[in-house]
């Protein structure tokens, strides 16, 4: 016979305007083992819980029930004070949420304090029926991966190997940096991109805490919070770079020179042994295998005759490591949609002149194909009428997708400043369906955009056809003025959406965590957790998790660093104690289990039990406790009912079912 | 490849031409037509602007006659307007089995909605009879440029249509690059051609054409190919009256013929001018046909006969500069040889 108490909280108006916690309050005095009822205006308050303990030994309560909001919003709370200030284990306690599941949802205490009194009874009901459970310590691996090396991963890196904790960047590409080198300028202060990006690239290489993986990916993560064993596969770069200095004479001397330029946007041309751009980190070329002659037809080999140290090695393998990490950040970017795909009104790439917004970065730098001369591709000439129509992919769930891409309006208003800035009497039209500029001076460079002769056009282009002068005659309306507009463009600047790379989704089953349905991962919170996902230890920083533009990507990777850093400064960590637990006697070991768990946390191992006072040997499910997130889909894929969710076993859940039906 | 025809209104009259063109190749390439029994009027003007009911019901009809008497044996529609009228009320037959069921009851017969409906081009996308057609073609139209232009019915809206990309299709391309001609890259290829307006609104519709037009011209298309009876009307028809307009104003004619791709194809493989119904076009087709047959034929090297023309090339170039040396080498020993004696 348990000895529950019910604390029915007001929070003010939020729950008293819509239920009378009075009359939840008397109601709750004559449910079963209910020892005491009482209301608080605010049960989270100091007053409130000091009310709570005070019961609680006075009464001699050895449960607890609390009528308030979402258990997600003040459960741990509401733990520990139990576990601080009473003698209560933390788990005999249960949250009613007469809140956001009642009275926020109705509008009378006609309806509302029914239902909260049938709410209060099944968490009274599962009450008597909660056991105590114990946390145990988890040890923590003082080291964190980063998955991907663009400016979110660099500034993650940056800030945890700061802390002091080694840290490994994991980068598919030859270099790290990312997509920020290849931009020219970035909004609002139109400070150079390279210049301040670059420097971070280089602190990274010099940082003793900072390891760099180019040209790695993660095969393979096993383990939970604190224990990570990631295997990685870095693949081969044929060449030795212990004994590369980075002359660079390969480069010079490779007779493979027409591989379109993956930097430049495919505006320039490179070598089959490469460094992408001269402040490239590492700062030593890679051979690229799949062009590389000696490679592929085995004859050529001019790079290892010019190499004056020997570094090169076509007999170069693929390595693969496996090293334990306590925590993984997930800074894999985003790339831009392919529209050419998408797009045939506007030429589907069969146009020189229509480029993307990456390909105008590269086209307005000074290390850029042009040296920073504002040419058209097709023919090296100045366009004097350049259109740039906004929000190609983006909002447009037919073609492309449905979300904002969100930094495209700066940029876009960026590269027409860059245009009407460096091509003098120049035209720049900018069709657009909205123009969002929510940021630090993000409006007022807008404006000034708008006030140096930017002709902002709200309307979409229908179609864009190329004459036999050249010109590009895009086709679109005004919706503002309801007039069809026409104009002839010598070049057109494709804003387009950002979309998650590829392999997304195949990162989110190595590590074991969710992807929203647009291709993103999903943070736990949107708003309270969000650069932790749902599965412990992992984080997200940068464009992995949504589009944003660089000032958001650095704030949440500092975020995500901090979270980083707080977790591997402890010695453990407590486990989540609500987790599947399984009873050896009833298991079959027949695997359904295995099968289910989106955390690979359950396997099936040998176990010598006793039955029926004798010895047996028999395969059984065995839960890993820091792996299981508590998720309970094992135990509803239990056929003979042998997986039980601590905190939530089988019988609770039947009492609360049957306590609301016998009502 | 047998196929239900369903001749619509303008088979034997606006398109004619495009009736007698395709009947030729037809013949030629082992394409068998049935015509659909006791067809009607597939709607187009005026069924759909009455009731969606009407709408349905009008092609259902033809499509439940076809399908009684050919079983799943696909349904052409030749005419643009036809066959977007006859894939609306597939689509939504196959859509939801209700609407199947509704469409039954209002044409008073069963229509189980398995045939599929094509267009005129649709057959000759079948790699077995693109191939007869290619080895049927004996008066290729050498390097022919043809703006082929689609309009609006056969494209849109992509959820009847599902033609292979509504805003740059390319299939039709592909019909008439077996003729030997060779398409241009144009815009305005599935532009309005104010058809509709045709009769109640002649000065809207003027400038649409025109525009057409001279896209075509400036692209460098010598001719236009259509696969719609409307579009070739309007566009072969309102040339004259464009370029009377224009003249006025002091603007060059535009002087393009409009073909139907199945004359390109008819007069390919042999068709008389008559046959291919080239004879009833309002801008002359016949002599810039008999002109392309007669163009030296430009064959495109593949990239490694490009190569090996290069290596080629080089070779006589170095064997060149060799003998240039040598004669070099030997022309001062000539000399020294000369003022010795």
């Amino acid at each position: 016979m348990s000895r529950i108490g019910v604390f029915v909280c007001h929070c003010g108006t939020n729950i008293a305007g819509t239920v009378d916690v009075e009359a939840v309050a008397d109601a709750a005095r004559q449910m079963p083992n209910v020892a005491y009822a009482g209301t608080n205006k605010y049960m989270c308050s100091a007053q409130g819980q000091d009310y709570i303990v005070d019961i609680i030994k006075e009464h001699n309560l050895d449960r607890v029930v609390i009528a308030s909001c979402s258990p997600r919003m003040h459960e741990r709370l509401f733990r520990k004070v139990l576990a601080e200030k009473t003698d209560l284990n933390p788990y005999l306690l249960e949250v009613a949420n007469i809140r956001e599941q009642c009275s926020w949802v109705h509008k009378d205490k006609q309806i509302g304090t029914p239902k909260a009194i049938n709410l209060v009874a099944m968490a009274v009901a599962k009450a008597d029926c909660d056991t105590q459970l114990f946390t145990h310590e988890i040890p923590v691996t003082k080291r964190a991966l980063i998955i991907g090396g663009g400016i979110a991963g660099i500034q993650a890196a940056l800030d945890i190997a700061d802390a002091g904790f080694p840290v490994t960047i994991v980068e598919r590409k030859t270099t790290i940096g990312g997509k920020m080198p290849m931009l020219d300028k970035t909004f609002p202060t139109l400070d150079c991109s390279a210049c301040i990006s670059t420097p971070k690239m280089s602190e990274c290489e010099a940082h003793p805490l900072i390891e760099i993986k180019t040209l790695s990916e993660v095969e393979k993560v096993e383990g939970y919070i604190g224990n990570f064993d990631v295997t990685i596969r870095e693949k081969a770069k044929y060449i030795d770079y212990d004994k590369c200095t980075g002359c660079g004479m390969c480069e010079t001397k490779c007779p493979q020179k027409k591989i379109p330029s993956e930097f430049n946007q495919g505006m320039s041309t490179r070598t089959a042994v490469y460094k992408p751009f001269p402040q490239a980190v590492p700062s030593k070329p890679t051979i690229d295998a799949d062009h590389c002659r000696m490679l592929t037809e085995g004859k050529c080999g001019v790079c290892a005759k010019v190499c004056p140290t020997g570094a090169i090695d076509y007999q170069d393998v693929d390595r693969v490591t496996t090293e334990r990490y306590g925590a993984i950040v997930l800074a894999t970017g985003y790339e831009l949609i392919d529209w050419t795909r998408l797009y045939g009104e506007y030429g589907g790439g069969r146009y020189a002149d229509v480029i993307s917004g990456l390909q105008f970065e590269r086209l307005v730098n000074a290390s850029g194909p042009t040296e920073g001369h504002i040419l058209r591709p097709s023919d090296g000439t100045e366009p004097k009428t350049m259109v740039i129509v906004k929000c190609v992919g983006s909002r447009d769930p037919h073609k492309g997708v449905p979300y904002c891409s969100r930094a495209c309006c700066m940029y876009g208003a960026k590269h027409a400043h860059q245009f009407m800035d460096k091509v003098p009497g120049g035209k720049c039209f900018v069709f657009y369906m909205d123009v969002r500029t929510p940021g630090k001076n993000y409006d007022e460079f807008y404006m000034n955009t708008l006030h140096e002769g930017a002709r902002y056009i709200r309307g979409r282009i229908s179609k864009i056809t190329r004459r036999s002068d050249g010109k590009l005659v895009c086709l679109g309306e005004d919706t503002l003025s309801g007039n069809v507009v026409e104009v002839d463009a010598d070049m057109v600047v494709l804003e387009t959406a950002m979309v998650p790379p590829e392999g997304a989704k195949k990162l989110a089953q190595t590590v074991n965590t969710q992807l929203g349905p647009e291709g993103f991962f999903t943070e736990a919170h949107p708003k309270l957790r969000p650069v932790e996902t749902n599965t412990g230890g992992l984080y997200l920083a940068g464009t992995a998790q949504g589009p944003k533009d660089i000032p958001d990507t650095v704030a949440q990777a500092g975020a995500a660093a901090a979270k980083v850093i707080g977790l591997l400064c402890k010695q453990s960590i407590e486990s989540n104690p609500m987790v599947a637990h399984v009873d050896d006697s009833k298991c079959s070991g027949c695997g359904a289990c295995v099968d289910i768990c989106p955390y690979s946390a359950v396997t099936l191992v040998e176990k010598t039990l006793r039955e029926n006072s004798r010895k047996v040997t028999r395969t059984v499910a065995q839960v890993n406790e820091g792996l299981c997130q508590g998720c309970g889909a094992c135990t509803v894929a239990c056929r003979p009912g042998a997986s039980d969710l601590l905190g939530f076993n089988d019988e609770g859940i039947m009492r609360e079912v049957e306590a609301y039906a016998t009502r | 490849m047998r196929y239900a025809n369903f001749p619509g209104c303008s088979a034997s009259t606006t398109g004619k031409a495009y009736t007698e063109s395709f009947s030729y190749v037809a013949r030629h390439a082992g394409i068998e037509i049935d015509e659909v029994p006791d067809w009607n009027c597939c709607g187009a003007s005026a069924g759909r602007l009455q009731s969606d009911d009407l709408g349905d019901a009008l092609p259902a009809r033809s499509l439940a006659n076809a399908e009684a008497a050919f079983g799943d044996e696909p349904v052409l529609a030749l005419c643009a307007g036809c066959y977007s009228n006859l894939r609306r009320a597939l689509v939504h037959a196959r859509e939801s089995e209700d609407r199947r069921r509704q469409i039954e009851a209002l044409i008073g017969q069963p229509y189980e909605a398995k045939a599929d409906v094509v267009c005129g081009i649709d057959p000759f996308l079948e790699p077995e009879v693109a191939q007869t057609v290619k080895a049927r073609v004996t008066q290729p139209l050498n390097g022919l440029k043809v703006a082929c232009y689609y309009g609006c019915a056969l494209v849109r809206p992509r959820a009847l249509t599902t033609f292979d990309d509504e805003e740059d299709p390319q299939s039709m391309e592909a019909v008439v690059k077996l003729t030997g001609a060779e398409p241009v890259e144009w815009g305005s290829k599935t532009e309005c051609c104010g058809a509709s307006h045709h009769v109640s609104n002649p000065t809207a519709m003027k400038p649409l054409v025109e525009r057409i037009l001279a896209d075509a011209i400036d692209a460098g298309a010598e001719a236009i190919a259509t696969a719609c009876p409307l579009c070739n009307m309007n566009l072969d028809m309102r040339e004259a009256e464009i370029n009377k307009a224009r003249a006025a104003r002091g603007e060059a004619p535009l002087d393009i013929p409009v073909y139907f791709f199945a004359q390109l194809l008819a007069s390919a493989m042999g068709a008389s001018d008559a046959e291919a119904g080239i004879t009833r076009n309002f801008v002359p087709g016949s002599s810039l046909l008999a002109e392309a047959k007669t163009r030296e034929v430009v064959v495109e090297l593949t990239p490694e006969q490009k190569k090996a023309a290069r290596i080629a090339a080089a070779k006589k170039q170095a064997a060149a500069r060799k003998a240039a040396q040598a004669a070099a080498a030997a022309a001062p020993a000539q000399g020294k040889e000369e003022a010795h004696e």
